[in-house]
């Protein structure tokens, strides 16, 4: 018998199911062939040592358990699901990373929510939201129109109120050129100082220092602008290349757009110098009839500090009827965004000196400041649209002599850049404005608002003089929707020429 | 265990199911403890863990008594209640829970499973002849149970159905569903590999 074979019939000896006559075949190879006998030891002695292991008793309880098991009612629902749970988890990896991947989703998403809401808090982090599709030649007339009223002109020296963010004496001299222009528009955007090469310097003719409470407004607006800041830089690109009908606005706008990345940090230094320069300019009281207006409209909506205004004007009744408007010039509308038409017509204010002796008493000041805050835009809205360009006011408007007699065309001028101010605040955007200062005609101009600011919008219209509304309501409109406002400015019958 | 101990046992399994079925619950308390042991030490043997063990053990009664409806006895009440204790010991050890907790317990448990709470000193008897002996019979079991641990789980089960329950072929192919050749191949191979563990070891 060879080995091979007795290899193999070994296992069945050790199961004991060897025949007999196999069985002494094997027991005379086992005798001759030491290795096979080493190997049916082996096999025999695990045998032994199996049949050997102790036998385990089950545990005292088991009984009872097994009967309470037995007895307890069908699998409840916990039960079968743990039941089920091994074939859940039959490949632990796979569920273990989805469980991580879970996990890292609900962490991840609720952390950007938590800091969204941070940043709009604290302007800390602003998670930039995508720019709206910005319609060609839109942003860019507010634009231009700014930089062509951040000149001084003859006007300048009345609208003490609006100086909170008028210029320096570099940005003035600058600006002589233009001195022709409607000056008294006052962006209410900071960021003053930021064209680049332009440095103001401490305002010529300071004549008083800013008060505790005018500083501490300022910080107040210069941290409520913080959260919007960010923003600015991609708004102002899409400014610059725009046309312009009137170069020398163009040529300033460009130099200011070439700095949006500076904006931001000395956003805030240039509001504080900002602020200097309108306690610069609340000084003068002896101003002319004619800047009591400017003064009282832009305080609207310019600083807390330079309250000097007055909304006590507001109620007054309008003195001429509303001019029939042109119609509305055509402008490229955002695409997508929907559009609302109103048309309304702006009876202006006369002048009126008696307004200015009450204004001048702190009483009124503070109750100023006060309807003023009231009427500031609501912080949370992101428009689609924004026109707030720190560049523009760096060469904002303006200290000039307050020399000239108030005529209704400069009433005008000062309405409509006013009027620009206001839909800057609004962050709505000026489609076409008609400038005809040398003219009696009534000037119109095309805003488009968005509808979340267009209540506050049309309130600070109002305290500019009367308002009619000539079609379209001002019924509250979607919140996403565009408001295109045609305003026809008339002056008050007595100021007309 | 003689054939006819064998014999008298399953007729008293015939008797008390039947009775069961009827609704006798003492039944139910007979055949568990005539079975638990065997079944426990089964369970333990297939695991190598005294908690699954006895976990596998009342889920298999638990099963059995469920379903003893179901029993035609057409076998015997003990090789029903094998078969679902090794079905049952099956899928637990093939479940990934087991499988992750075996692997984090490794080195914890393990040990103290197997020698530690004395269950080796209830079993020895009191002639055992010495300290030493019981040392040598406890380090033998621990180094044989890990030695069958290592081995696939089918040929374990043949393994411990034969040589440490003793049941015949005819029974364990019963129990395990193969046929007597695969049975005979999967024991020869399960103790060729055995060997070699207890060689190495």
């Amino acid at each position: 018998m060879e080995c091979s074979r007795v290899r193999h019939i070994l296992l069945s000896e050790a199961e004991g199911d060897l025949s007999e006559e196999l069985r002494g075949q094997l027991r005379d190879h086992l005798e001759k062939c030491r290795s096979c006998s080493l190997q049916f030891q082996a096999l025999s002695e695990q045998s032994e040592l199996l049949r050997s292991l102790p036998r385990h008793e089950a545990p005292p309880a088991f009984l009872e358990n097994v009967r309470r098991r037995v007895e307890a009612p069908r699998q409840s629902l916990f039960e079968h699901i743990r039941a089920c749970l091994p074939a859940v988890m039959g490949s632990r990896p796979l569920f273990r990373f989805a469980a991580t991947a879970a996990v890292a989703i609900v962490v991840l998403t609720s952390a950007r929510h938590v800091l969204r809401e941070s940043s709009v808090e604290h302007g800390v982090l602003v998670i930039p939201t995508p720019p709206a599709p910005a319609t060609p030649g839109t942003p860019s007339a507010p634009s231009d129109a700014f930089v062509d009223n951040r000149t001084s002109d003859d006007r300048t020296g009345m609208d003490e109120s609006n100086t909170r963010h008028s210029t320096q004496a570099g940005e003035r001299a600058a600006s002589v050129p233009f001195a022709d222009r409607p000056s008294v528009s006052l962006p209410s955007s900071a960021g003053g100082a930021n064209q680049p090469g332009v440095l103001p310097g401490p305002a010529p003719g300071n004549m008083r220092q800013p008060t505790e409470q005018e500083t501490a407004n300022r910080a107040a607006e210069s941290s409520r602008l913080g959260n919007v800041a960010p923003r600015r830089p991609l708004l102002q690109k899409q400014a610059a290349p725009l046309p312009s009908a009137e170069t020398t606005g163009r040529m300033q706008a460009g130099k200011t757009s070439q700095s949006p990345a500076k904006e931001g940090p000395t956003e805030s230094k240039s509001f504080a110098r900002g602020g200097s320069s309108a306690a610069t300019g609340i000084a003068p009281t002896s101003a002319p009839p004619a800047a009591r207006p400017g003064l009282a409209d832009n305080s609207v909506q310019s600083r807390p500090s330079a309250e000097v205004g007055s909304r006590q004007k507001q109620p007054m009744p309008a003195l001429a009827p509303p001019i029939p408007s042109p119609a509305s010039q055509p402008s490229p509308l955002s695409p997508g965004a929907r559009t609302h038409e109103v048309s309304l017509t702006l009876t202006l204010d006369p002048p009126d000196n008696s307004v200015r002796g009450e204004l001048k008493s702190p009483a009124a000041s503070q109750q100023r400041m006060k309807d003023s805050r009231d009427l500031s835009f609501s912080k949370a809205v992101r428009p689609s649209q924004s026109v707030l360009s720190p560049g523009q006011d760096a060469q904002a408007p303006t200290l000039e002599e307050p020399s000239k007699p108030a005529t209704g065309a400069d009433l005008l001028r000062q309405r409509m850049s006013s009027i620009r101010s206001a839909v800057l605040q609004a962050k709505g955007t000026i489609v076409s404005d008609k400038p005809d200062t040398g003219s009696t005609a009534p000037s119109v101009l095309v805003l488009e608002i968005p509808a979340q600011n267009y209540p506050a919008f049309i309130a600070q219209l109002r305290t500019f003089g009367g308002t009619e509304l000539k079609s379209g309501e001002h019924a509250p409109f979607p919140p996403d929707s565009i408001v295109r406002v045609t305003v026809t400015l008339s002056l008050p019958r007595a100021e007309k020429k | 265990m003689s054939q006819a101990e064998m014999g008298a046992i399953q007729r008293e399994d015939s008797s008390d199911v039947a009775a069961f079925i009827s609704g006798n619950r003492a039944a139910l308390d007979r055949l568990v403890l005539r079975h638990k042991d065997r079944i426990f030490n089964l369970c333990y043997r297939l695991l190598g863990d005294k908690d699954d063990a006895e976990e596998c053990a009342q889920e298999t009664f638990v099963k059995v008594f469920r379903s003893i409806g179901d029993f035609r006895l057409e076998s015997s009440f003990s090789t029903w209640l094998y078969t679902i204790a090794v079905n049952t010991c099956k899928n637990r050890r093939n479940s990934a829970d087991y499988r992750f907790w075996k692997r984090i317990l490794r080195f914890t448990h393990d040990h103290g499973d197997e020698e530690g709470e004395g269950p080796a000193e209830i079993e020895i008897p009191d002639n055992a002849p010495s300290p030493l002996a019981q040392l040598a019979q406890r380090e033998q079991e621990v180094m044989l149970q890990s030695a069958i641990n290592s081995l696939p789980y089918d040929q374990r089960t043949v393994i411990i159905l034969r040589h440490v329950e003793e049941l015949p072929y005819d029974e364990i192919s019963r129990i395990t569903g193969y046929n007597l050749g695969t049975l005979k191949s999967k024991l020869s191979r399960a103790r060729i590999q055995l060997q070699k563990k207890l060689r190495g070891a």
